[in-house]
């Protein structure tokens, strides 16, 4: 039981420590656009389109709105 | 609690006092790069206005609000107003690109993020001191939205006294 709290206790620590705070003036790495999940969103949006109409999926990938059916 | 207050208020005060020399001490005698490499230090700032801009090539706001400060350097040539501004961009072939795009002639000087910028600890990016002539900073500006720089501007103009004898020192500077 102590093995088990100190192994999650060490996961836990190990965990944390790849938290950092990037102060503004680092960010350059971060700003590159390579590092954006969407960087291509145009081209993204065309591909979820072309595999939305080849699987009769629409809203299979994620949509907007909370079942509203106003989007 | 109203004491509280006033000892919260005289605590924010020095801290902003202790800013403001920290500023003008990095600044003074502090040894640049122009945008194509040539070492340059930044003296002959007593009993001058200072203007120092932290900008990079890659944040969105420094690159709307360049412009404008180089349409100010331009209009305040009546003034004893010394513009500076510092690119933290780690390739400074990158600040000259956006530099040449912009078409800037304000005074431009590479330092890069690891010096300057951590020694001041930058809250923001971009950030402006109007360091005033008796060496404390007057105005902070964080952003480029209109309202900061409608403000910063006015800081400028009050801090910076019309000068005589010599319309505009940082005219002809590096870049």
């Amino acid at each position: 039981m102590i093995r088990r709290r100190s192994t999650l206790l060490l996961l836990v620590a190990i965990l944390l420590g790849g938290c950092a705070t990037v102060k503004p003036y680092e960010k350059e790495r971060l700003a590159d656009p390579i590092m954006a999940f969407d960087a291509e969103a145009e081209e993204d949006a065309r591909e979820l389109h072309w595999i939305e109409a080849r699987e009769g999926s629409t809203g299979g990938a994620g949509g907007a709105g909370g079942g509203c059916a106003c989007n | 609690m109203m004491r509280f207050s006033f000892a919260a208020l005289m605590v924010l005060s020095l801290a902003a006092g202790a800013r403001a020399d920290v500023v003008r001490e990095a600044i003074d005698g502090y040894s640049l790069h122009t945008l194509e490499g040539e070492s340059v230090t930044l003296d002959d700032l007593e009993g001058r206005t200072v203007v120092v801009n932290f900008w990079a090539e890659w944040c969105g706001p420094c690159r709307r609000e360049l412009p404008v400060l180089d349409a100010w350097n331009q209009e305040l040539v009546g003034r004893d107003v010394v513009f500076a501004a510092i690119s933290i961009d780690r390739d400074a072939k990158k600040a000259a690109r956006l530099a040449d795009r912009l078409d800037l002639s304000l005074p431009l000087y590479h330092d890069g993020p690891d010096d300057l910028a951590a020694t001041l600890d930058l809250p923001s990016l971009p950030i402006t001191y109007v360091v005033g002539p008796d060496g404390r900073t007057v105005f902070t500006s964080n952003g480029s939205d209109p309202e900061t720089m409608d403000a910063l501007h006015a800081a400028i103009i009050s801090a910076a006294p019309r000068s005589a004898s010599n319309p505009n020192p940082s005219r002809g500077a590096e870049r």
